[in-house]
């Protein structure tokens, strides 16, 4: 048992879990209808809204804690009176003034090793994976040639150009594309790796994955190749604003899917390789569009932001009240 | 997938470019831009043969090293395992201008190429 500060913690971890669960269900129930929203979209303002789809659920962990907290709070402050008074003598409390106890033989001792148990996982596994792939890309620098240190060109008769890297980006292409493609069709390539670069995407996705390591896998995929292909969208449209012709753009693309396809096919040990499941037909309307989707509504998006913080925070002492008693009679 | 140290990867790198070498060939090599001791570079060609990367034979008294494996198909496999076979969800953490998709084939391509010169088609006598 620990009671004071101790106990308090412990209890609030337990809520945020639970909040945090409750809402990567509930976007899972819903993220395939907000991603069919998100198509009159233009490719930045669907970055953001996927980032604040893939932080909600934790986003609603904290708020669901700070909630729970809003009477201490706000008694706190002076603005209301002692909640606590409010109970009846055989009442549980959880708040700052009356810390309650948190009991780690039972169901909240075990959400609480749970929830941390697989914040550690997540974290550390993406922490390996990060160290090797890093290992991975300094083998293959060494391997590569690179005449001014932006591109990297390493030998493989595959067709295949991509940016990897976390704190420094490399952009590196295959000497198999680098001959296959005439000189246009290589500039608009490196500079779609370079647009990558520039925004440090590789690490953009790594911190994305992160996030949604609370979401159930098939949700995850979802939300994951949604940001792949918005990624490459801005990427593509950065190339087509700099080239002045996006109908370029989208045949060079075509032509490296037509390259890597004939590839596969000629070393089907390779079939199962497949790079990145962007979906290029999304890419090849978007570049040939007239129109790139609406903008982030920025005000619209705070202003919700606000009015559901109001609401939350009205009706503060119903959702205090009900965590008390899900976590004291149970 | 191997892991590799720096001077492996130097030294299999090495034996890439030059074929055949024997530890004191290869040590000549290296002293000038990295220093280090024969020692030092016989261990290395020791531990790359016992990782199956180096094949070796004796002539005389010295040992002549040779890549055992092609660089593209040692570079093939890197890319492999940077692109998909990392985590078992298939995340991944590059950003590919290549985007192939177990569904695509030649006549997709052909349809969107299609729509590509439709669409050009209709700017050109737009404007």
């Amino acid at each position: 048992m620990i009671g004071g500060w101790g106990g308090l913690l412990l209890n609030l971890w337990v809520v945020a879990g639970i909040a945090t669960i409750l809402g990567a269900v509930l976007i899972a129930l819903v993220q395939s209808h907000l991603l069919v929203a998100l198509a009159r979209f233009n490719a930045a303002a669907k970055q953001h809204f996927l980032w604040a789809i893939a932080a909600s659920p934790m986003l609603i962990g904290t708020f669901a804690v700070l909630l729970t907290m809003t009477p201490s709070l706000s008694h706190e402050l002076g603005l209301s009176a002692d909640h606590c008074h409010f109970h009846g003598d055989g009442h549980d409390h959880l708040c700052w003034n009356h810390p309650p106890i948190f009991e780690w033989l039972g169901w909240k001792g075990f959400c609480a090793l749970g929830f941390a148990a697989f914040i550690v996982w997540n974290y550390a596994r993406e922490i390996i994976r990060r160290r090797a792939q890093q290992s991975h890309l300094d083998t293959l620098l060494l391997l590569s040639e690179t005449a001014d240190g932006n591109l990297y060109v390493y030998e493989s008769d595959q067709p295949h150009a991509f940016t990897m890297g976390m704190r420094s980006p490399k952009v590196l292409i295959s000497s198999g594309l680098v001959k296959a493609l005439e000189t246009r069709e290589l500039a608009i390539v490196c500079q779609h790796e370079y647009a990558h670069r520039e925004r440090r995407d590789p690490l953009r996705l790594w911190w994305f994955g992160l996030l949604l390591c609370v979401f159930i896998p098939a949700a995850r995929r979802q939300l994951r190749d949604a940001m792949e292909l918005a990624i490459e969208q801005l990427a593509d449209a950065k190339v087509a604003a700099s080239a002045h012709d996006s109908s370029l753009v989208a045949r060079t693309l075509i032509k490296v899917n037509r390259l890597g396809l004939r590839y596969l096919k000629q070393s089907p040990q390779l079939m199962s390789c497949a790079f990145c499941t962007t979906a290029i037909e999304a890419r090849i309307h978007q570049l040939l569009a007239h129109h790139q989707g609406r903008q982030f509504p920025l005000p619209g998006f705070i202003f919700s932001a606000l009015v559901i913080f109001a609401i939350g925070l009205y009706h503060a002492d119903l959702l205090h009240h009900l965590i008390e008693d899900l976590l004291h009679h149970h | 997938m191997v892991n590799l140290g720096d001077l492996e990867k130097l030294v299999l790198n090495y034996l890439w470019a030059h074929g055949i070498a024997d530890a004191k060939q290869v040590h000549d090599h290296f002293k000038k831009s990295r220093g280090g001791s024969l020692n030092t570079i016989q261990s290395t060609l020791d531990r790359l043969h016992k990782k199956g990367l180096l094949a070796r034979e004796k002539q005389g008294h010295a040992y002549q090293y040779r890549a055992a494996t092609d660089k593209k198909a040692f570079i093939g496999a890197l890319i492999r395992k940077v692109t998909q076979d990392f985590s078992p969800d298939n995340d991944q953490l590059l950003a590919a201008f290549v985007s192939m998709s177990a569904d695509m084939d030649e006549a997709h391509l052909d349809r969107l190429e299609q729509l590509i010169q439709d669409s050009r088609q209709r700017r050109d006598n737009e404007t």
